[in-house]
């Protein structure tokens, strides 16, 4: 019995400080640009896409470079390693993970949030009534 | 209106069924025929619901707000089928169907085994939250409810919305049921376990519930993996797990449900771990419940690829509380009757089966905790973890458990000491990588092992499935690469050359053929790509499979090759090849009307200055707008740069920053452009390992099911 408890115990342990280890390395928060830069370590930020600014994708990197902004209104470049991620035009929002560096925010994921069939979306409506 | 009266009456039967067979639970016999009398109504009046949203969807009546939302009539009649659940309302009332028919199979096997009252309360308390869920989130709202003041009424759009170009493919078709199926069947371990706290019987009911355990862990397997096989053969996300909350959300649960399986069969022998067994039982169902409300409550709304945005706070309110009520059900009772359960103290030697049974129970456990602390923890905090979270803590995990699975099978159930074990496992340890697989065989020439060689067959898969779940991630390689048309290019030891592309599906979508030569064979893979409306751009990968190992190949995007982008501000200059390039202004009146054409289009030229040695000459590319979507304008020609000039993105600036734009010289040596393709590729070892575990997986817990059913009798 106190075997089985001490090993079960040393288990949990082992397994707690290896979770926490493990979660501390690939933890990514929350910020917006500004605590991006301050930071200087990989987060995550929202924003939307400003779109009268340049895009485009550089076929030598196999970059697609685009312009956000954040919900602090900031704008940032964003240098994101990939090609324009499916359903960014409709993207309501835009959720980039990397980290800012050189006055870019260089991103190596990108979630897009695109609107719900339902709510606002009357455009749609009226749209589909022409 | 039908449709709406039809839930109402699915909500009436079901209350009804609830009272009725609860009644007869507490000993009112004559009960009974309200509660099963309920159930036909519920049954009726959701298959009848379900029967007028098909016929909406078929007959396009776009009057209906969900089928104007999700479908359109230039759906083939595969795809407009898969409509019905390809939205929160209709995969509600998909989820309803399924419980329908699980509610009539449940009806007859518990008639016979004298558990009817008791399981089916819990039943169709679940099927009636379900309708209830639906009558706040209606699949019959009308268009005119829908958007109030937009359209007046009687007005019925001429078309629908479409579906998502994403899910048009044959695996929308199956994957979405399979899974529903899965999550319904989730309930009725949950009523078992319950049941008998309920009528404390607390030795047997595993005996009964057993088969539905198996079949609810085969459905949902296979609903996971014909998941996993649609996000890496078609939808090109690179791979067949992201360890996204969606997939998570359906995998802890089945994780737990293989947990219990063995947790159960130590029961079965032992009669030990009573307790253990209706907890697992309870939390698996609680899961799937909670996995419900993380991925439609629109809670996890920014860390998810599978967008569900807010659906409302009544169904917020609703799916919180279908969790709470039946945690309190599950988890009340438990807690009343725990004093009543009589521990029974079995003592397990340390080399038993039973023991080893239960660490790998609890290795699975730990898994699953981990991937929940993962999921969960957008909720509690705002942060969330990379996908290199779950692998550092399922490697570990896995290790043990392909340890324990292949010493437990070598163990009896009742061992004197440990060298029986460790002496008829010696030889499988040695040939390490096959000793699994061979322990297994071996197993079943054993009497005792018969019994518990179809249970194993799943523990040894999905030791095998999450080992390359982990591993196979892990030693994956990928490039990105451009391809010139009719290059040949190096690229992760193969050579790749691109022939050029070709339309296919009456020219709605474009297919790239690149060949590809490696060690003397030769092979063509043709990724497709198109433009999807409004959705952008679809990518659909290309793999070629062989034995150890898949090559990838995603088609990124098309490029005219020799294009070269400079990015410049209002009056800089920049030099282009030996030429100097100025950006002087743009130019909004050559082009006519002050840039505002007749039909909407605003075009908007930029002028520029090249100048090379004495010569000077103005180029002025175009770029157009169209109700506030650029498309593109004109290649303005340069004889001094020997290029086109375009531009591929202009700020027209009030601020500090002025204006600036971004332009293409596109060189090209034979006169024409020239166009390249740029695809990621990647080598994913053991593919097929994968899948033919997966198929193993599925075929074993089949098996395991006829064989647990015949001896439920």
């Amino acid at each position: 019995m106190n075997i089985k408890v001490i090993v079960g115990a040393v288990v949990i342990v082992v397994f707690l400080i290896f979770g926490a280890v493990s979660f501390m390395g690939s933890n990514v928060e929350y910020a917006d640009f500004g605590k991006a830069e301050q930071f200087g370590k990989k987060v995550q930020v929202k924003g939307v896409w400003v779109k009268e600014k340049e895009s485009r994708f550089d076929q030598k990197k196999t970059q697609f470079i685009f312009f956000m902004k954040d919900d602090n209104a900031r704008e940032e470049k964003v240098i994101f390693d990939g090609a324009k991620p499916n359903n960014f035009e409709m993207a309501t929002s835009v959720v980039a993970k990397g980290r800012y560096k050189d006055g870019a925010f260089h991103a190596t994921e990108i979630l897009t949030k695109c609107p719900s069939k339902y709510n606002g979306d009357s455009t749609a409506v009226k749209k589909s009534m022409q | 209106m039908a449709g709406t009266i039809c839930l109402f009456l699915a909500c009436a039967g079901g209350i009804a069924a609830v009272a009725g067979y609860g009644l007869t639970a507490f000993n009112k016999r004559q009960w009974i025929e309200v509660g099963r009398l309920g159930l036909a109504v519920s049954g009726l009046a959701i298959v009848a619901a379900a029967v007028l949203l098909m016929r909406d969807i078929l007959t396009h009546n776009f009057a209906n707000a969900y089928v104007w939302g999700y479908s359109d009539r230039s759906l083939p009649l595969h795809f407009l089928l898969s409509t019905f659940y390809a939205g929160q309302e209709g995969s509600f009332l998909f989820w309803a169907v399924c419980s329908v028919i699980l509610s009539v199979a449940l009806l007859r096997y518990t008639k016979s085994r004298n558990l009817e009252a008791h399981v089916l309360t819990l039943f169709m308390l679940s099927q009636t939250f379900l309708v209830v869920l639906l009558l706040t989130r209606s699949p019959f709202q009308s268009i005119w409810d829908a958007f109030p003041g937009q359209l007046d009424a009687g007005v019925v759009p001429p078309d629908g919305k479409g579906l998502n170009p994403l899910l048009q493919n044959f695996w929308m078709v199956i994957h979405p049921p399979v899974l529903f199926v899965g999550f319904a069947a989730m309930a009725v371990q949950f009523c078992f376990a319950v049941a008998a706290l309920w009528r404390r019987e607390y030795s047997r009911w595993m005996i009964s519930a057993m088969p539905w355990i198996l079949f609810t862990g085969m459905i949902l397997g296979l609903g996971i993996m014909l998941g996993a096989y649609w996000a890496y053969g078609v939808l090109g996300w690179g791979g067949y797990w992201g360890w996204d909350p969606v997939e998570n959300s359906s995998l802890i649960p089945w994780i737990i449900s293989m947990a219990l399986l063995h947790t159960l069969l130590v029961q079965k022998r032992n009669g030990n771990l009573i307790r253990t067994n209706f907890v697992l039982a309870i939390v698996s169902y609680l899961l799937v419940l909670y996995s419900t409300f993380l991925t439609r409550s629109g809670v996890l709304g920014e860390s998810s690829v599978h967008s569900f945005t807010d659906p409302g706070t009544m169904v917020y309110g609703l799916l919180l509380a279908y969790v709470g009520v039946f945690a309190v059900i599950g988890f009340g009772l438990l807690l009343v009757r725990t004093k009543d359960i009589s521990p029974v103290s079995f003592k397990m030697q340390f080399f038993s089966r039973g023991t080893w049974l239960l660490l790998g129970s609890s290795a699975l456990l730990l898994s699953a905790v981990a991937i929940f602390f993962g999921t969960s923890l957008p909720l509690i905090s705002k942060t969330t973890v990379e996908p290199s979270f779950y692998d550092a803590m399922n490697l570990p995990i896995v290790i043990v458990i392909g340890l324990l699975i292949g010493f437990s099978l070598q163990l009896r159930w009742e061992e004197e000491n440990g060298w029986g074990g460790l002496k008829r496992s010696a030889k499988w340890t040695l040939i390490a990588a096959l000793g699994t697989v061979i322990a297994f065989f071996l197993g079943v020439k054993d009497v005792l092992m018969i019994l518990f060689a179809f249970a194993s067959l799943f523990a040894f898969l999905i030791n095998l499935e999450a080992a390359y779940l982990v591993g196979s991630g892990k030693y994956a390689t990928k490039e990105h690469r451009t391809l010139g048309y009719n290059m040949p290019e190096q690229v992760l030891g193969y050579t790749l050359t691109y022939k050029g592309a070709r339309p296919i599906d009456d020219g709605k979508k474009l297919s790239y053929a690149i060949d590809v030569e490696k060690d003397g064979s030769k092979f063509t893979l043709t990724p497709v790509m198109f433009e999807a409306g409004q959705q952008g751009m679809m990518r659909n990968p290309d793999i070629k499979s062989s034995f150890t190992r898949d090559f990838y190949v995603s088609p990124i995007s098309l490029e005219q090759s020799g294009a070269e982008s400079y990015s410049m501000k209002k009056g800089e200059s920049i030099s282009v090849s030996g030429a100097e390039v100025r950006f002087v202004k743009f130019d909004l009146g050559s082009h006519g009307m002050g840039g505002a054409a007749a039909d909407g289009k605003m075009i908007v030229g930029a002028q520029l200055e090249v100048s090379a040695k004495d010569q000077k000459e103005i180029v002025t590319p175009t770029m157009a707008f169209e109700s506030g979507n650029k498309i593109p304008g004109d290649v303005a020609p340069s004889n001094l740069l020997h290029a086109g000039v375009a531009v591929s993105a202009m700020n027209i600036g009030m601020g500090p920053e002025g204006s600036s734009i971004v332009i293409d010289v596109v060189r090209s040596s034979a006169g024409g452009a020239v166009e390249s393709l740029v695809i990621e590729a990647s080598i994913k070892p053991g593919m097929n390992l994968l899948w033919s575990g997966s198929v193993l997986l599925f075929l074993g817990l089949i098996v395991s099911m006829f064989h647990r059913k015949k001896e439920s009798l």
